[in-house]
């Protein structure tokens, strides 16, 4: 289980990961997410759409309404746009340098990603 | 034993989302994403096996207590809030003269002459403070609009009245608020670069 503290943390670079596969609807981003974890990351559900909604503001991503084929429903679909991957890069790197400085302090090889 | 009731997933989805829309701090669009969630998770629930009423439970207690989901939401929300209480701030003193100056002329007639008071700086901190009030949680939300007017347009008259205020001086009155409506609603238009909602675990 994360920290509150790395949840908030590592929201926005995990949403737009997700969506650099594809567009995709929260409740799909939330299960991707959890799936990929193992199970360890497990958000309050309705959080994530506070955090999306800013997001689409600070225009990382945007967003449309579509009727779902398999069931009719409407649903709210995100897609990245170019910031966002932008972010996304500078998001790595900060990670990848606390996780390299992490791992060689632990004396840890540090996994290849 | 006895029968239950059969459980109605919509009416169930209708009732948990009628909570919700008593804070102000969500929009129907905000509304019609998160129950889009309930359902898409009631549905693959209910898929594993549990029964609609088990799964629609759980559904919504994985996107978490409605005041906790709300307080996130006006972090987001916060300038939407602003743009809607700047909006009915302007409209009311727009509004205002039809109501302004029926009420001088019946004081006029009762040979009611309150004295001028200075108390020009606090006609947009009471409308402000109406408005503020009014979006709470006190007023059923059909009854926030209609209340919200009548309530700022109250306090104008009875300052007006009290400032004997002409119809010009009104309109010289009414250029600050309208000023700063104005300059506060390009100033929430401007794309900037703000803290974002804090993603809380529970």
């Amino acid at each position: 289980m994360l920290s509150k503290e790395l949840v908030a943390a590592s929201t926005v670079p995990l949403v737009l990961s997700v969506l650099t596969r594809g567009e995709n609807y929260g409740y799909q981003l939330i299960q991707n997410v959890r799936e990929l974890s193992g199970g360890e990351i497990e958000w309050t559900e309705g959080m994530l759409y506070p955090v999306l909604h800013w997001m689409e503001r600070e225009n990382l991503i945007e967003s449309e309404w579509r009727t779902a084929e398999d069931n009719g429903r409407r649903r709210k679909y995100y897609r990245i746009r170019k910031e966002g991957r932008k972010a996304l890069q500078s998001e790595q790197q900060q990670w990848n340098v606390v996780h390299t400085t992490l791992m060689k302090l632990w004396k840890i090889k540090p996994h290849s990603i | 034993m006895e029968n239950k009731t059969p459980f109605d997933l919509n009416a169930a989805v209708q009732r948990w989302r009628a909570e919700l829309a008593k804070s102000p701090n969500f929009r129907a669009d905000d509304l019609d994403e998160l129950e889009s969630h309930v359902r898409d998770s009631e549905a693959s629930l209910r898929a594993l096996g549990l029964t609609s009423e088990e799964a629609f439970l759980i559904a919504v207690r994985r996107t978490g207590a409605g005041d906790v989901i709300a307080a996130e939401f006006a972090t987001v929300n916060r300038s939407y809030v602003w743009q809607s209480r700047l909006l009915w701030m302007s409209a009311a003193w727009i509004l205002s003269p039809l109501f302004l100056l029926p009420v001088r002329m019946l004081l006029v007639d009762a040979r009611i002459n309150p004295d001028p008071v200075a108390l020009t700086p606090f006609l947009p901190s009471l409308t402000f403070a109406a408005v503020v009030w009014l979006q709470g949680n006190l007023v059923r939300k059909a009854f926030r609009a209609p209340l919200k007017l009548a309530s700022i347009l109250t306090f104008v008259i009875l300052i007006s009245v009290s400032l004997k205020m002409s119809l010009d001086d009104y309109w010289l009155a009414a250029t600050v608020p309208l000023v700063v409506s104005a300059a506060g609603l390009g100033f929430f238009a401007l794309p900037r670069r703000r803290r974002g909602p804090e993603f809380r675990h529970s």
